[in-house]
């Protein structure tokens, strides 16, 4: 009974002797493979551009209309609205205005259209924020709303949209005051 | 040899790690896009109303003999009255009647001279005791050509209005019937282009 216990005991002794040298045996191994083996570091680097700021700053203001009478705001005018963009000077942006299609009276009760032309936009890259002062050579005078110019940049002194429209008053307008809201989307474009 | 519970687990793990992988490329889109949004506005001004305050009404007259009503008296001119946005200038048309219809549906020749309307903007005038506007104007041609301007509602105060006065002559043959005779005369107005 005690020589089988015995003999029971020294059974893993052996084996715990074996996976010591066996596992000895592997880091040698191991670390001799290490020191055979060459290593490199590369480095990755990327520089994240400024920040890119869009504002809204005037509204497209078309004051007191009348009902039955078209009236335009032109792009040039101090009621025109603004939206300045800075960021990364002369890096590229894609610029999206989502335009309303109406007006709607602020109890909601009523709508009035709102349009917009092909020339009822202009993209100055001098970052002057003044519709009154916008002049050829300064960007784009002019363009289309709803296809800003693809090659447009930021400015060294930023970019400003400035955004004219009309609105249609049936000649049964309710009177009251009218809003939409004009959404203009900006992003680096890579270039 | 993995268990089916192992096995689910891991997927369940894959997918929330796909899921969040996903959720940051998202976020990293949307975050290189600057988005702002402005407004625009606009007020339409006080609505344009315009009333029929007083009917041109003629005298008694007989048959064969013909009849005028002219634009200044006060119980029996037609009146029309204009109100809206203080100042804005107006268009105003009318739109005449060749005659009147009375008993059995007999006819009565009505017709309107080249002096038979005023437009009095003045606020505080009568057709006895006209304002200020245009006086004796043809009621078939109220242009800004013809008038040299538009007319404009009132004086710059809110509440003022708009009058516009019209006369004009009946022509009852030998052998009209008897009786009452009326017929619309419709005036239109709106806003001019400022």
């Amino acid at each position: 009974m005690n020589s089988k216990s015995t003999t029971h005991r020294s059974t893993p002794w052996c084996r715990q002797v074996m996976i010591l040298l066996v596992t000895v045996g592997l880091v040698c191994l191991l670390s001799g493979s290490a020191v055979a083996q060459d290593v490199a570091v590369a480095t990755a680097t990327a520089t994240v551009l400024g920040t890119i700021s869009v504002s809204a700053t005037a509204n497209l203001d078309f004051g007191q209309v009348l009902q039955g009478v078209e009236t335009a705001t032109a792009n040039n005018t101090a009621n025109a609205a603004v939206f300045d963009i800075s960021g990364e000077t002369d890096k590229g942006i894609n610029l999206v205005l989502i335009l309303p299609e109406y007006l709607t009276k602020t109890d909601g009760s009523s709508r009035m259209d709102i349009i917009f032309s092909a020339t009822d936009a202009s993209v100055d890259t001098t970052g002057a924020s003044s519709p009154t002062t916008m002049a050829a050579g300064k960007g784009w005078q002019n363009t289309n709303p709803y296809s800003l110019p693809a090659a447009a940049i930021i400015g060294s002194g930023g970019t400003s949209i400035y955004l004219g429209g009309s609105v249609r008053p049936s000649a049964n307008q309710p009177a009251g005051t009218y809003e939409g809201d004009i959404v203009l989307t900006v992003a680096y474009n890579g270039s | 040899m993995i268990s089916s519970t192992n096995r689910q687990s891991a997927m369940k793990k894959a997918a929330l790690v796909l899921t969040v992988l996903l959720l940051g490329t998202a976020s990293c889109v949307l975050a290189a896009n600057y988005v702002v949004t402005g407004q625009a506005t606009a007020t339409v001004a006080t609505a344009l109303t315009v009333t029929a305050t007083q009917e041109l009404d003629f005298p008694l007259t007989f048959p064969g003999q013909p009849s005028t009503q002219g634009i200044t008296h006060d119980d029996s001119t037609g009146i029309f009255t204009i109100d809206g946005e203080p100042g804005a200038k107006i268009i105003t048309t009318f739109y005449l009647p060749e005659y009147m219809t009375g008993p059995g549906g007999d006819r009565m020749t009505i017709t309107f001279g080249a002096t038979d309307c005023a437009i009095d903007t003045s606020n505080a005038g009568t057709p006895a005791a006209f304002g200020d506007g245009w006086n004796n104007q043809n009621p078939q041609d109220l242009t800004a050509a013809t008038l040299g301007a538009d007319p404009v509602i009132g004086s710059e105060a809110p509440g003022n209005n708009t009058r516009i006065y019209i006369g004009g002559s009946i022509y009852p043959s030998i052998v009209q019937a008897a009786g009452a005779y009326t017929a619309d005369i419709v005036l239109v107005v709106a806003y001019a282009a400022q």
